[in-house]
């Protein structure tokens, strides 16, 4: 430590100093300030730059990055910039703004419009230490147009709670009268700070005395501060308050200035009615007047950036179903259709009327990406640059022989060029799960063709896509992946051949997994099983019917999990009752074939399947 | 790398303790969500837990962390040696960042690789990251649906498979989703809360005493976090080891016919939704007796647990003022006076 260096009193600077030294001492540990400066966003700029000389005569320089007034997050973040990538002939990755700002200031213009994304990373890089992958340490200064605490707070100007949260401080600079000073005054005050930054460099071993943490807690609980970063944030500034005057232990007077600083402006926030007035409140300094802000502030915390997050909440809480035990033990089909909806809503909670199906969803506004296509001008398609470059790597090698182009560069022929399909639409896709075993083609084998025939039928006029899995023998197979091609679907089944064993644990392990890659694709499985359920085949292709049925449950069970609607029709000579256990397993409605004639296992079908006009209307 | 703060070192949040260590101990519990105001260090919680665990061993370079006796056979470069080197490593706990991309989630196509080889090659999204460990997912009800819809789906199944830009791959993905949230930023949509095993809430401690304690041990922690780490180790490794013993002795917990009864009687009373009450009931309650060293489990269990694993599965009567909490306490007071009598 420099023996010259003095120590400075906090008291004896303006607030913007006092917040200005601080942070150059160590503002990554205080997440940063909220800076109001109204209609000159350039006082912030200069306020910075002052701070930022003060630190670089103890620290080594640090940078200050400004990000775009609407930051995109991937901006703050970096990452594969697929244009250069394009160019260059490899992977070009950009640097994110949080970590060109590491170990300096990230300056965030007009802080209210920051996207809630951009925000959060923003957050995540002050909480974690880290943007992305990287670590990254960084002081936010977050500049608003707010004239007040009450506009920081709440209505068109407010900056994102989250944000606030993070901040240590809050300065108004368009109210702090600093500037008036003069050059000379300027240099003298620049000297005794830089001193006094020296003298700090021993802060971590500055003590506070476990009474002053106690008047801490109590008055923040007092002024209604219940997050625990702003008290820690107190602790910390009184800590370094110390240190900056010279001291090895915390007094009294330094938790006064961490508190008008760190507490002032949050309690101030609050409500008026919800500031209650106590005796640690009276004597500790305010460093503005309270009245002109509280009176006028409605609320605390806003929350009107969440808004949109919550636009696609689903329906009122009561649309949820009564317990599944109703579906078992009701076998005829009127009733059960009558259940299964429900019942369905219950199990399944993506497609269910409180699910997605039918809503417009915030991700829309592009449609999604369900496949690709080659482009073809003219036809409004938009370029999808990955698959194109999907299309053109295998050439690569190819086409540098001879020599064509840049070298290092792909060679990209127009014949590469793919286009996104994207998708308006919700489509079910049902998922036909066939047992063609040894026992099931005993039993009624072509009875269950024919009602597949029946639902194919169905979901022809739905303009459904259908797969279509085959269990028997060793294992489950996928005969036909999703198609559209409904006739496809009807010839395959009628050409399947039976016998075998009853392999039931792969095939609902596969329709599971099928399941999941249409959610993905952004459309809703349906998975329909017709089974005698009667495994005798494990997961391993090896026979026995104790360890197959288990295994068969436990995939059940585990399908149950996602959400996916299920009917399972029961297909053995008698309804048994492995296979209604199956059924309730899978939390999947349950239909015996006896009773089902063509017009019930439509209504079964009709009934697990939402209405076509639901479906599209998230288009 | 940064410090981890101690698990043990914690100041109360009980519940979100105990729910992380049954969710350690029995992974097959499902998930646990943390619902709560801003800054209650909920993802401290998961981070220290992780790092209190006992390191795992896995193939040295493996994509999948594989187990090294994973009969599961791994395509990476590393499993395919003769002689792969075992190594130990932390459990993973990966976040899933703001306005991540499903490719990023699930996994996609690796265009570098491509470029200069001319091969199509998949590279490992999050999902395959977290294998083993945890995933954590702050603000999950400001997730998009479709990428909350992909986690719940890997979660539930432990398989992540992917099928698309021409890429066809299957790796195991088993992990625990951890979501935390804050209601008042936007409501979970009900059908994604019961698809989590556990949830509890996290407040800001409305004691002083507890107060004081966070602060003072934050702020040691901040000022040398070494040091802090150093202080806490026995406490830590005494968590370490009571976790440890309940894994392999969870096994072993018996669960009788009453508790059995008197849990589904539990349920049947509170009129949950569906079966996955019942059997999440049982498993947070078998963990949580193997964590307490009990050979069975005890009605005490019982009443420890089903807040936490029933509280998100009461229906809500938008007219009803209590809260799932104090309806769940009235059900077990009455079911286990009731059996007293
Ligand atoms: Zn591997």
């Amino acid at each position: 430590m420099n023996h010259d260096a003095v120590g400075i009193e906090m008291d004896s600077l303006p607030p913007q100093d006092q917040i200005g030294v601080l942070l150059a001492l160590h503002g990554h540990r205080l997440g940063g300030a909220v800076v109001m400066c109204q209609d000159d966003p350039l006082r912030a700029e200069r306020w910075l730059s002052r701070i930022s000389g003060w630190r670089s005569v103890v620290y080594p320089p640090a940078t200050t990055i400004r990000t775009p007034v609407h930051c995109p997050p991937e901006q703050l973040l970096g990452g594969v910039d697929l244009i250069q990538t394009v160019l260059c002939g490899h992977t070009v990755i950009t640097q994110g703004l949080l970590e060109q700002a590491n170990h300096g200031w990230l300056l965030l213009p007009l802080a209210e419009l920051q996207p809630s994304d951009s925000v959060r990373a923003v957050c995540d890089a002050i909480d974690h230490h880290r943007a992305g992958e990287h670590p990254v340490s960084i002081c936010a200064i977050a500049v608003a147009s707010a004239a007040d605490l009450s506009q920081l707070t709440s209505g068109d100007r407010a900056v994102d709670a989250a944000l606030l949260d993070r901040m240590a401080f809050c300065l108004d600079l368009a109210k702090d009268k600093r500037d008036t000073l003069n050059q000379q005054q300027d240099d003298v005050l620049d000297k005794s700070i830089t001193s006094a930054l020296r003298t700090a460099q021993h802060w971590r071993s500055v003590t506070i005395d476990e009474t002053l943490t106690e008047r801490l807690c109590v008055v923040a609980g007092a002024l209604g501060i219940s997050a625990i970063r702003a008290q820690l944030h107190c602790a910390m500034v009184a800590r370094s308050a110390a240190a900056l005057a010279g001291r090895s232990e915390v007094d009294s007077g330094d938790l006064d200035v961490a508190m008008s600083l760190c507490f002032a402006w949050r309690a101030q926030a609050l409500p008026a009615h919800e500031a209650p007035q106590s005796d640690s409140q009276a004597d500790q300094p305010e460093p503005e007047p309270p009245e002109e802000t509280q009176a006028d502030s409605p609320l605390s915390m806003p929350h009107e950036h969440s808004d949109k997050h919550t636009c696609d909440d689903t329906g009122p809480a009561d649309d949820t179903a009564p317990a599944s035990d109703e579906v078992i033990h009701v076998p005829l089909p009127e009733r059960l259709l009558a259940s299964l909806q429900s019942a369905n809503a219950m199990v399944t909670m993506g497609a269910g009327k409180t699910g997605r199906v039918g809503q417009s969803r915030k991700s829309n506004h592009h449609g999604r990406c369900i496949g690709i296509q080659r482009y073809q001008p003219g036809r409004g398609h938009k370029v999808h640059l990955l698959a194109t470059l999907q299309a053109a790597a295998p050439w690569q090698a190819h086409r540098r022989h001879p020599p064509q182009g840049t070298p290092g560069r792909p060679v990209i022929k127009p014949q590469d060029i793919r286009a996104g399909r994207y998708k308006q639409a919700t489509q079910t896709v049902v998922i036909f799960v066939v047992d063609a075993s040894g026992s099931a083609a005993q039993q009624r084998l072509a009875e269950a063709k024919g009602a597949v025939e029946l639902l194919l039928n169905e979901c022809y006029v739905r303009r459904d896509e259908v797969a279509l899995i085959v269990f028997q023998g060793a294992r489950a197979t996928l005969v036909l992946p999703p198609t559209r091609s409904l006739v496809t679907a009807r010839r395959q089944l009628t050409e399947l051949p039976a016998g075998g064993g009853t392999p039931l644990a792969s095939a609902i392990d596969q329709a599971g997994e099928l399941a999941a890659v249409v959610r993905r694709d952004g459309n809703v499985p349906l998975i329909c099983l017709l089974t005698d359920g009667r495994a005798n085949v494990d997961r391993h292709g090896i026979g026995g019917r104790a360890r197959a049925m288990d295994e068969a449950k436990q995939a059940a069970r585990k399908l149950a999990e996602t959400p996916t609607r299920s009917l399972l029709i029961d297909i053995a000579r008698r309804p048994n009752a492995g296979a209604r256990e199956l059924a309730t397993a899978l939390g999947s409605a349950y239909l015996a074939l006896p009773r089902a004639d063509a017009g019930s296992i439509n209504r079964a079908v009709s009934e697990v399947m939402p209405p076509r006009a639901e479906r599209v209307s998230a288009a | 790398m940064n410090t981890t703060f101690p698990f043990s070192a914690i100041v109360g949040q009980e519940a979100v303790k105990h729910a992380l260590m049954i969710s350690a101990i029995d992974p097959g519990v499902g998930g646990v969500l943390v619902l709560g105001d801003r800054g209650t260090g909920k993802s401290t919680a998961i981070r220290a837990l992780a790092s209190l665990l006992p390191p795992m061993q896995t193939i040295k370079g493996c994509q999948y962390q594989r187990a090294p006796h994973d009969q599961h056979q791994c395509a990476c470069q590393a499993c395919r040696q003769d002689t792969p080197e075992i190594v130990e490593r932390a459990v993973p706990v990966v976040d899933l960042p703001l306005g991540v991309t499903e490719d990023r989630v699930v996994g996609a196509f690796d265009i570098e690789h491509a470029l200069n080889t001319g091969e199509k090659r998949f590279q490992p999204g999050l999902l395959a990251a977290a294998h083993r460990g945890f995933l954590y997912v702050d603000e999950v009800n400001l997730l998009e649906d479709h990428i909350v819809d992909v986690l719940l789906d890997v979660a539930a199944s432990g398989v992540n498979v992917v099928e698309r830009d021409g890429i066809s791959e299957r790796h195991p993905a088993k992990f625990v989703l951890i979501g935390s949230g804050n209601p008042e930023e936007g409501e979970l949509r009900p059908q994604l809360l019961d698809r989590f095993g556990l949830s509890v809430e996290v407040h800001t401690p409305d004691d002083l005493q507890e107060r004081i304690e966070v602060v003072s041990r934050r702020g040691e922690f901040d000022l040398d976090p070494e040091a802090f780490v150093l202080r806490w180790k026995k406490n830590e490794a005494k968590v370490r080891r009571r976790i440890v013993s309940a894994r392999s002795a969870i096994q072993q917990v018996v669960i009788s016919d009453a508790i059995r009864a008197t849990v589904s009687r539990l349920c049947i009373e509170l009129n949950t939704d569906g079966l996955r009450g019942d059997l999440t009931l049982l498993r947070a309650a078998r963990a949580s007796a193997a964590l307490q060293g009990s050979p069975q489990v005890e009605a005490s269990h019982i009443v420890q647990v089903a807040p936490m694993a029933l509280r998100h599965r009461l229906r809500r009567d938008p007219l009803d003022e209590v809260g799932s909490s104090v309806r769940i306490e009235r059900a077990l007071s009455t079911l286990f006076d009731a059996d007293a009598a």
